[in-house]
């Protein structure tokens, strides 16, 4: 290997790995998406439980605001897929992780519900449950404490609900997502937008 | 930068590569032990509940199970803390994984035993869904193919307990504990050899 080959591969490697880093700064719209759609679809639920809206309503609801994400995602990856030329390591394990996340609750909230298996006040607290496992993995691939942190708080969240048979745990955990899911995921875009402006 | 530092370098960086790989295999004695207990105490439960005998000791031997489980867990962590020279990128989100899941499945656990918030047929459909989440994240990282379609197993077996609950759903539950601990085990090894060779 001549010094010229060595140099080169040397300054590949460097740039993969200041390519990766940039990727894995998560850009928090997920979060904010996902986060703000489905506490619309908490937010109708508890208004038909309290009466205030029909079931029908709140189903549709549902499935609009759940199809209106998964279309959304999809859209975003494929465009992402086209701009992007390399996808990091972490980046890839970061969306195996909120990707499966996604299935898992869009599978417990229509089938479990639909089966009669799970109760619609007992699909909050197993969401809870997905959602902390989530995040506790996404701390250890961001290297990031807070959401080590956030993660406990949702299976406290879980906790609580497990044990609270209360319709108001639909409210609850409309907070939980807007506090716990959406909130992060701002804090994580303007993250992401100093460190594009400084790139 | 001289050709041999340029050729150090580029080799350090290979052998640190190489050691990530190596140090992520060594980590599933973890997940083989657990998922191997849990198969044969699922797998005992279900022919408890089958042949009426002993269900009264039910309880019994999950106690068993848990506290055997987690004190040879805690020694065989030490061990391999002992034998790892490296802690990988890769293997603490392993890691990661593992407490999550462990985490997740207690509480579903705890949920319909304790807190009575579910039939207890859910904890087998959480569980899997669950654990299909965890072999679809650990499939990215290995990049084992094989992890990716047992994720797929695990997926469709919570699709179809949720819609079938029953007490077979435990040998379901025992036999894919046991295929996941032991068909990736098999082909690691088949991959370690390969690379040695």
């Amino acid at each position: 290997m001549d010094t010229k080959q060595a140099e080169l591969e040397l300054s590949e490697i460097k740039r993969i790995m200041e390519d990766s880093r940039r990727i894995m700064i998560d850009d928090g719209t997920g979060f904010i998406l996902w986060g703000s759609l489905v506490a619309m679809g908490l937010i109708s639920s508890y208004l038909s439980v309290l009466g205030y809206l029909e079931w029908k309503v709140s189903s549709i609801a549902w499935f609009a605001l759940i199809g209106l994400g998964w279309l959304i995602t999809i859209f975003q990856l494929r465009r992402e897929k086209k701009e992007r030329k390399a996808v990091s390591f972490a980046g890839k394990v970061a969306g195996a992780i909120w990707g499966s996340a996604g299935i898992t609750m869009t599978i417990i909230g229509f089938v479990g519900s639909y089966s009669g298996l799970v109760k619609g006040m007992g699909i909050s607290p197993l969401m809870a449950c997905v959602l902390a496992a989530a995040f506790f993995v996404s701390g250890v691939i961001y290297n990031d404490k807070t959401f080590r942190y956030l993660s406990f708080g949702w299976w406290a969240g879980a906790l609580v609900m497990f044990f609270w048979h209360s319709s108001h745990t639909l409210l609850l955990f409309a907070l939980m997502i807007l506090f716990m899911q959406v909130l992060p995921g701002y804090i994580m875009y303007k993250k992401w937008k100093k460190e594009i402006k400084a790139a | 930068m001289d050709t041999k530092q340029a050729e150090i370098e580029i080799s350090v960086i290979k052998k640190i590569m190489e050691d990530s790989r190596s140090a992520v295999y060594n980590k599933s004695s973890q997940g083989l032990f657990w998922f191997t207990l849990t198969s044969i105490a699922v797998f005992v439960n279900y022919l408890m509940v089958v042949t009426a005998a002993g269900v009264e000791y039910t309880g019994l031997l999950w106690i068993a199970v848990s506290v055997f489980g987690s004190v040879y867990s805690v020694y065989l962590a030490k061990k391999e803390d002992r034998n790892s020279k490296v802690k990988t990128y890769a293997s603490k989100i392993l890691t990661a994984i593992g407490i999550a899941v462990g985490i997740a499945n207690i509480l579903f656990a705890f949920a319909s035993i304790i807190a009575k918030a579910y039939d207890p047929f859910v904890i087998i459909s959480m569980n899997s869904m669950v654990l299909g989440l965890a072999f679809y994240v650990i499939s990215m990282i290995q990049q084992l193919k094989t992890f990716k379609l047992i994720s797929l197993l695990w997926w469709a077996g919570s699709v179809f307990f949720f819609f079938r609950p029953g007490i077979h759903s435990l040998l379901f539950l025992a036999i894919m504990l046991s295929v996941s601990a032991w068909v990736p085990w098999v082909e690691e090894k088949k991959q370690s050899a390969k690379a040695g060779k």
